[in-house]
């Protein structure tokens, strides 16, 4: 008897293949196609309503969009698709539009300070920015620079501030040596900053660290050659 | 041994290999998306029709509902870096979250049914423009970078 035999065989190769569409990323359709079919089905539920519908076309304007400035005072754009209007792109701070039942846009400029006023609770639970530092250390050790061993005090409060921080702090090395070396020296310089950070309190089940050796420099160099800007430890705070 | 026989332990050979895949497969439908790092007042999460408690920390997946009371707001941030906030009476339904944190590539989709919504978007978007989305009952949001916000007032519609 021979087993495994062929339809078997088979089914393993139909099944890994449909394993390896996970996650669905490569094949995905054009977003603006698929949003056009969803939008059609919003109509579809919408015109299902029957009186429902009669109420919101009476009423104008009961959904909102506001485009506002970006921290760092730049803006970006949103585009605003619905089934009644043609597409509306906000690029301007605190361009908006509303949005009656029937799905017709309604293009304005809203007013800031009601802006603030109106979305007052919603932006005051916006989560604190993620954001990150580097620390630098001394050649072929595990040891901060003293300017860096400086900054751990500044870098510890902010994370000290953050509820639930998600950190993952990532070492890396210059070129000087074997690979085996800096992958062992960088993720070194790694657990040195969790134990940093975990002697001050930051419980140790927030933080994952990784080494990435010499692959990463931020300045290219010679093979062998030291480069004090590469010997570095990125921490991640989210 | 007789034909029936190999047939049937070929049928449980597929049956365990359908089952290997769904496991392997599994991280990717039902990972963690998001951390909720922000929760004032009556803050609730659904998920696979169950009611859970959302306080700080907890884990937002793909699939979960978000719904905030009358004194509540939840903030969550994702694991592209997109920032997500609803104020009071919201529901907030988080379709869709995959993200390769090596490429940034991803697809977010999320859908506000009712309430206010702010969002800060991440590196998803950041890496493909639209690739965030937001819905609301009668529009589409294709995000392009940026930071705003959203309300959609049901009291005409219930």
């Amino acid at each position: 008897m021979r087993f495994p035999n062929a339809p078997v065989i088979l089914a393993l190769g139909l099944i890994l293949g449909a394993c390896a569409q996970h996650p669905p990323l490569g094949n995905a359709p054009h977003p603006i196609e698929r949003e056009a079919v969803r939008t059609g089905d919003h109509s579809g539920i919408r015109t299902d309503e029957g009186e429902a519908i009669h109420t919101v076309r009476s009423r104008a304007g009961n959904e909102l969009v506001v485009l506002l400035p970006k921290a760092n005072g730049s803006v970006g754009a949103v585009v605003v698709r619905s089934t009644g209007s043609r597409p509306l792109v906000l690029n301007k701070p605190y361009a908006a539009a509303r949005i009656d039942g029937a799905g017709r846009l309604q293009p304005s400029t809203y007013d800031a300070d009601l802006a603030k006023k109106e979305f007052s609770a919603t932006l005051t639970a916006l989560p604190v920015r993620p954001v990150s530092f580097l620390l630098y250390f001394l050649e072929g050790s595990d040891e901060p620079t003293p300017e860096s061993e400086r900054k751990v005090e500044r870098i510890f409060a902010d994370i000290a501030e953050r509820p639930y921080p998600e950190i993952l702090v990532i070492g890396h090395a210059d070129a000087v040596g074997t690979m085996q070396y800096n992958d062992q020296l960088s993720l070194l310089r790694a657990q040195r900053v969790r134990e940093d950070l975990t002697r001050r309190g930051v419980p140790g089940k927030y933080i994952a660290i990784a080494g990435r050796g010499k692959r990463e420099p931020v300045v290219r160099t010679a093979a062998d050659a030291p480069e004090p800007m590469n010997r570095r430890v990125e921490i991640i705070v989210r | 041994m007789s034909k029936s026989l190999i047939i049937q332990r070929n049928v449980l050979t597929f049956g365990f290999l359908l089952l290997l895949c769904a496991i392997v497969a599994m991280p990717a439908l039902a990972g963690e998306a998001g951390r909720i790092k922000v929760s004032k007042g009556e803050v609730q999460i659904e998920r696979d029709g169950k009611r859970l408690p959302a306080p700080v920390g907890a884990m937002i997946h793909a699939r979960d509902t978000v719904k905030t009371g009358p004194n509540g707001s939840v903030g969550i941030t994702f694991q592209d870096n997109s920032l997500l906030s609803a104020g009071p009476n919201s529901e907030l339904v988080i379709e869709r979250f995959v993200f390769d944190s090596t490429t940034h590539k991803g697809e977010f989709d999320t859908a506000l049914k009712k309430g206010t919504l702010a969002v800060v978007s991440g590196k998803i978007v950041k890496q493909s423009p639209e690739a965030m989305r937001v819905k609301t009952p009668a529009a589409i949001m294709g995000v392009r970078g940026t930071e705003f916000v959203v309300k959609v007032d049901d009291s005409v519609t219930k």
